[in-house]
């Protein structure tokens, strides 16, 4: 049996509305666990291609742990243990933020807008050009 | 093998790990040693499910957390503040009167 994949785990506990941060933190500490249960049973003499299912079984599932999680509210994010706040704060939030979302974009995204940019000036000039030449051959007409 | 916990267990977990760590620092994995050696098996926590007890303590301030290099890992410590004794004492004072009523229910049913 293989290790459990503990970044599953996390992407579970988070799905759960377990804060990204404190999601972490629970994974590390139950990998950690996770190679005690291994040592555990290799010293107590458990088969090698028995060690990795009897420390998983041991540890429990990410069902069974997200449930446990689901019993302490305090440990899920603002937006599970407070929706209504949230649904009223997160709207208003998103609004303030749209007018400077587009420099948001810019700054992390600046190669592509510059490349677009030159773009958009290099056809503009084609455009310009273009237009030029036939006013000049109307007037010289 | 260990016998399931039965369903009246709320409260108990947290009883224990307090009471456990009053005693000295611990990490997950010892703790949940330490609780199966202490009750000679009559309780037992899975294991995973421990750090989300573990971790509202904390978060309510019962409890704080430190981490350790020990042998080239990293281990999460914790133990019981001033916060955390008195809620010790007031869990540990809650069980006593609930165990006292219901072992005298038991002794003495026609009571009633």
């Amino acid at each position: 049996m293989p290790d459990p994949d503990f970044l599953a785990f996390q992407k579970c506990f988070v799905q759960q509305g377990v804060d990204p941060g404190y999601a972490r933190r629970l994974t590390c500490e139950l990998a950690e666990h996770y190679q005690d249960l291994r040592r555990e049973a290799e010293r107590s003499g458990v088969s090698p291609g028995e060690v990795a299912g009897f420390a998983a079984e041991r540890l429990g599932s990410a069902s069974a742990i997200s449930a446990a999680i689901g019993e302490q509210p305090d440990l899920r994010s603002w937006v599970y243990r407070y929706p209504q706040l949230a649904r009223l704060v997160l709207p208003l939030a998103f609004a303030a933020l749209l007018p400077v979302a587009p420099l948001f974009a810019g700054i992390n995204h600046a190669e592509s807008v510059l490349r677009w940019t030159c773009c958009a000036m290099l056809s503009a000039i084609f455009t310009a050009v273009l237009l030029l030449c036939m006013q000049l051959s109307i007037a010289l007409a | 093998m260990a016998q399931p916990n039965p369903p009246f267990m709320t409260g108990i977990p947290e009883l224990l790990l307090l009471r456990l760590l009053a005693h000295r620092e611990m990490y997950g994995y010892e703790l949940v040693r330490a609780v199966r050696l202490t009750t000679g098996d009559a309780i037992t926590l899975g294991e995973g499910v421990i750090y989300p007890a573990l971790h509202s303590l904390e978060r309510q301030g019962a409890l704080k957390s430190k981490r350790k290099e020990v042998e080239g890992r990293t281990r999460v410590y914790y133990s019981l503040t001033a916060k955390g004794q008195r809620r010790l004492a007031q869990l540990h004072g809650e069980w006593q009167r609930i165990q006292a009523g219901v072992s005298a229910a038991l002794e003495n049913p026609g009571h009633a």
